[in-house]
């Protein structure tokens, strides 16, 4: 059971924040993003000539008194979207110093908070081998995210997450807002369908990869025999020496790059968020410099 | 191949322990990490599997176990034997005078010694060494010796000799090496030419070929005041024209200098004429440099000077005998009244002390004592006062034949002498010797005191007799008893290499030293009258006698190179050494273990960098 302390005054500073979606908002009404179509709100979109059928309380009589033809007013729609933050629950997320699954916690806190300050319902499902459990569903609200964002603590990490299998049943929505993956991405297991899957649906995609400091530079020398926290089947055994060091360099940059390539491709978002880098960092400067938040 | 120490196998027990704490030490530090995805996928990019970085940790254990069984052969020390290799190697070196002939800044002496080193150095391990050395003396120096570095340093230890040797001696040595060891090969190092040899290796050190010598120096003061110095100069190879200078008393600047014409195998006389009529030392050099130093210079001392000592007159109205004293050349007189004498204590250091109509209580004991009309018999004196006796007939000098007599009445020409009065004296059961007698009674006698010093007694007052005291007879015998008992310490101050100097004790004499011109010390014995010395070095002698009252006296000689060893080639008969020589060497011995400890050294440094990889790769 981890113990997820919602920093207040981190929460202070972000949140004025908003997300910025770059897929057309298909959500329902009532939200603050702006949507594509027009509708009601109080931003002023366009004119357009009247045709029979029209709402005529949207007629600017103004115009018509100017040019004695019927004109209609637009204004821009805005949209209420569902952030679905979807946090990977296996093994290698708690093991070892760098506490990722305490960084993923509070990264996707954060983010939820953001969210429901933006009036957006927020969704928060734990990645449990090869489904997805819900952790807390639709979210609207400070009160109710003060009321929930402690079921984060529920989630258990253990045993082996595999994304796709894990998020492709699942109901996505389609167009209706940022679903975000929080993972450490090390896995052989494939990510990518997922990923596909939630593009397909229209959403925008943020991928946080989770690694601990000790994970992105290594420290350790010497004969070592690795065992992986998921599987003690798999194993790891050399003399780790510079050549070694500088291949699994090699490897990481590989695997990071991978994360962010497929991410990028599918107009989505991707960010490294080193264990235990400070939050302010990833939200008032990672995140806003990558164009997820503003 | 045999082992000198094969309990130093012992060391490879080292081995298993090598490879006990190899697998320790290689033991893998098992870690769960929260996944070995990246680890495993660092495969594919690992840029080349070299070899080495595998077998870092074997190669470090196979190297560590080359070098414990390295270590082991070390101190088991593994010997080798090469059958027929070595050799029995006999030197006969020549150290005659000739061998200082200096060619490029070093002896003949010490090339040869260079060559016999070379040899033994260059020779197989398990050869044995013989080295006769026919220097001052002709001896075997080692015989069988089979340790390269001791027969190297008792070669180095040798001293060079300055004499005229043959090499006579050194071939009866050899031969009777060679009959022990008709295998032996041996070999001959000396700078004579020999036309004919046989079973002998001559290894020739004839470097050098110009020397200019000085021999035949004498001296003589003339009637006319003036002294004049003759000597022979010689080259013993072209001929030159030379510069002798003439230095007094240890001058290094020349008195005096004259150029002579040199012609080889021809003395050339040349002379020095000085208005002089005494000197300490002359020394006549040749200013030209040449090959062998050692005979270009002569230096002669004033044996007069060198032996003169201190001499102590007690008496009241000493004129007469201070006349005679000072005519026999007792330049060193020293005068006391009675009364001043007894103010001092015990020893006061004179060689001679002379006491004239008064008598000490205690004889003196640090040298030898005159009596001169005692009217009493002192502590220690060895004879006895009877009473005073007018002469009735002329005193009478002794016609024995006794070596002493006829020193101490040497060139006193007349037969007797007048005196008026005379003590009679008994000589008590002592060991004397009576020069002249009165009335039957002696009147001037010697012997030795009870503190084993030489007494003289005159038993008649100077004074009274005055006939007699003014005789030129009266100067002789003075003289000639002071020599007797103040004797001479050296006979002579001129020497050749090789003489032997004899060393005269004198009374009050505790020790002498003997200082050679390369600084060697020598103590002869004391215990006789005359201790002998062998003169082997060329040059200047110091004597220092050390006097009973701590003083010290010096007497300088000089000892010149003999003239057969002057010349720079010498041709010499034969050096046959007789026998049928025995083919085969001996068994010859490597042990080097120089090998054993490069590889060591190798294999060290190459584990060293081993280690230094595995740490680069570590960082």
């Amino acid at each position: 059971m981890n113990s997820l302390v919602v920093n207040e005054e981190l929460l202070g500073k972000i949140e004025l924040l908003q997300t910025l979606l770059k897929n057309n908002v298909a959500g329902r009404f009532g939200g603050n993003h702006q949507s594509k179509t027009f509708g009601s709100s109080c931003d002023f979109a366009d004119y357009r000539e009247y045709m029979p059928g029209d709402d005529i309380t949207k007629i600017d009589w103004n115009v018509y008194a100017r040019f004695e033809k019927l004109y209609l007013k637009l204004y821009l729609d805005e949209r209420q979207v569902h952030t679905r933050i979807y946090i990977d629950a296996s093994r290698s997320m708690t093991y070892g110093k760098g506490k990722k699954d305490e960084q993923a916690l509070k990264i996707a806190a954060a983010l939820a908070y953001i969210s429901v300050c933006e009036m957006d319902r927020v969704s928060v499902y734990a990645i449990c081998g090869n489904r997805v459990e819900e952790v807390i569903s639709n979210m609207l609200g400070r009160e109710a995210y003060y009321d929930n964002i402690g079921k984060l603590n529920n989630i258990v990490f253990d045993g082996e997450c595999n994304i796709s299998e894990a998020i492709l049943p699942t109901t996505v929505g389609y167009g209706d807002g940022l679903s975000v993956i929080i993972s450490d991405f090390l896995t052989e297991n494939d990510f990518t369908a997922a990923i596909d899957h939630l593009a397909g649906k229209k959403r925008d995609i943020l991928c946080v990869q989770v690694l601990s400091r000790e994970e992105l530079n290594p420290k350790v020398r010497g004969k070592m025999h690795f065992f992986d926290s998921e599987d003690s089947n798999r194993f790891y055994r050399k003399n780790i020496n510079k050549e070694i060091v500088r291949a699994y360099k090699q490897a990481l940059e590989y695997a990071t790059g991978r994360v962010r390539d497929l991410c990028l491709s599918r107009n989505g978002y991707y960010l490294l968020a080193p264990s235990p880098d400070p939050l302010d960092e990833i939200f008032l400067d990672k995140l806003v410099s990558t164009g997820v938040l503003k | 191949m045999t082992f000198l120490y094969p309990l130093g196998f012992l060391a490879l027990l080292g081995i298993p322990v090598l490879i006990l704490i190899y697998i320790i030490k290689n033991r893998y530090t098992e870690q769960t990490i929260a996944s070995t995805y990246l680890w495993t996928l660092s495969e594919r990019f690992l840029r080349r599997r070299i070899p080495i970085n595998r077998l870092t940790g074997i190669l470090s254990l196979i190297l560590q176990i080359l070098a414990v069984i390295l270590i082991a052969l070390v101190v088991a020390h593994p010997v080798f034997t090469l059958p027929g290799a070595a050799e029995a190697y006999c030197f006969v070196l020549d150290g005659s005078g000739s061998m200082n002939i200096v060619q490029d800044g070093s002896t003949r002496f010490d090339a040869g010694r260079e060559k016999i080193k070379d040899i033994i150095g260059s020779s197989v391990k398990g050869s044995t060494y013989t080295l006769i050395y026919a220097g001052n003396t002709t001896e075997t120096i080692f015989e069988g010796y089979n340790d390269k570095e001791l027969a190297i340093e008792a070669v180095d230890e040798l001293e060079r000799g300055f004499k005229a040797v043959g090499l006579g001696d050194a071939l009866v040595e050899a031969q009777k090496y060679f009959n022990e060891n008709p295998r032996a090969l041996t070999y001959l190092v000396t700078d004579k030419i020999y036309s004919e040899s046989s079973n002998v290796n001559i290894i020739n050190v004839n470097g050098g070929s110009e020397n200019y010598a000085i021999s035949d120096v004498d001296y003589a003061f003339k009637a006319d005041g003036y002294l004049e110095i003759n000597g022979n100069a010689a080259t013993y190879g072209s001929a030159a024209t030379v510069t002798v200078e003439l230095c007094f008393d240890g001058e290094d600047e020349a008195y005096a200098e004259k150029t002579v014409d040199l012609v080889p195998g021809k003395k050339q006389a040349f002379d020095f004429r000085i208005e002089m009529n005494d000197f300490s030392s002359f020394e006549l050099r040749i200013r030209d440099a040449d090959d062998l130093p050692l005979d270009n210079s002569v230096t002669i001392y004033n044996v007069k000077h060198e032996n003169m000592s201190r001499t102590l007159l007690v008496s009241d109205g000493p004129i007469y005998l201070r006349a005679a004293l000072s005519a026999a050349g007792a330049t060193q007189l020293d005068v006391m009244t009675p009364e001043e004498y007894a103010a001092y204590d015990g020893n006061i250091g004179y060689g001679l002390y002379i006491f004239e109509n008064t008598v000490p209580d205690k004889t003196p004991r640090d040298a030898a004592v005159w009596f001169v009309n005692p009217d009493k018999s002192p502590e220690g004196a060895n004879f006895s006062f009877q009473t005073d006796v007018d002469a009735r007939d002329a005193a009478k000098y002794s016609t024995s034949t006794k070596t002493t007599v006829q020193k101490v009445l040497s060139g006193v020409k007349e037969k007797d002498f007048l005196i008026k009065k005379y003590v009679k004296l008994g000589t008590g059961g002592g060991d004397f010797t009576i020069y002249a007698t009165c009335d039957g009674s002696p009147l001037i006698f010697s012997g030795a005191n009870a503190y084993g010093n030489r007494e003289v007694v005159l038993a008649f007052s100077m004074r009274d007799s005055a006939s007699f005291t003014l005789s030129m007879d009266c100067v002789t015998l003075i003289s000639n008893l002071m020599n007797y008992s103040f004797p001479e310490v050296v006979d002579a101050t001129s020497y050749v290499c090789g003489d032997i100097l004899q060393v005269n004790m004198i009374a009050g004499c505790n020790s002498i030293k003997i200082v050679s011109p390369f600084g060697k010390e020598s103590y002869p014995d004391t215990n006789t009258t005359v201790s002998e010395y062998e003169l082997t070095e060329v040059g200047a002698y110091k004597i220092y006698l050390t006097m009973t009252d701590g003083t010290e006296r010096e007497i300088n000689v000089f000892a010149a190179l003999p003239e057969e060893e002057r010349a720079p080639v010498a041709e010499e008969e034969a050096f046959l050494i007789s026998g049928a020589p025995e083919s085969g060497g001996l068994p010859g011995v490597y042990d080097d273990l120089m090998i054993i400890f490069i590889i060591l050294a190798v294999v060290v440094a190459a584990d060293y960098g081993v280690y230094c990889y595995e740490q680069y790769q570590l960082r």
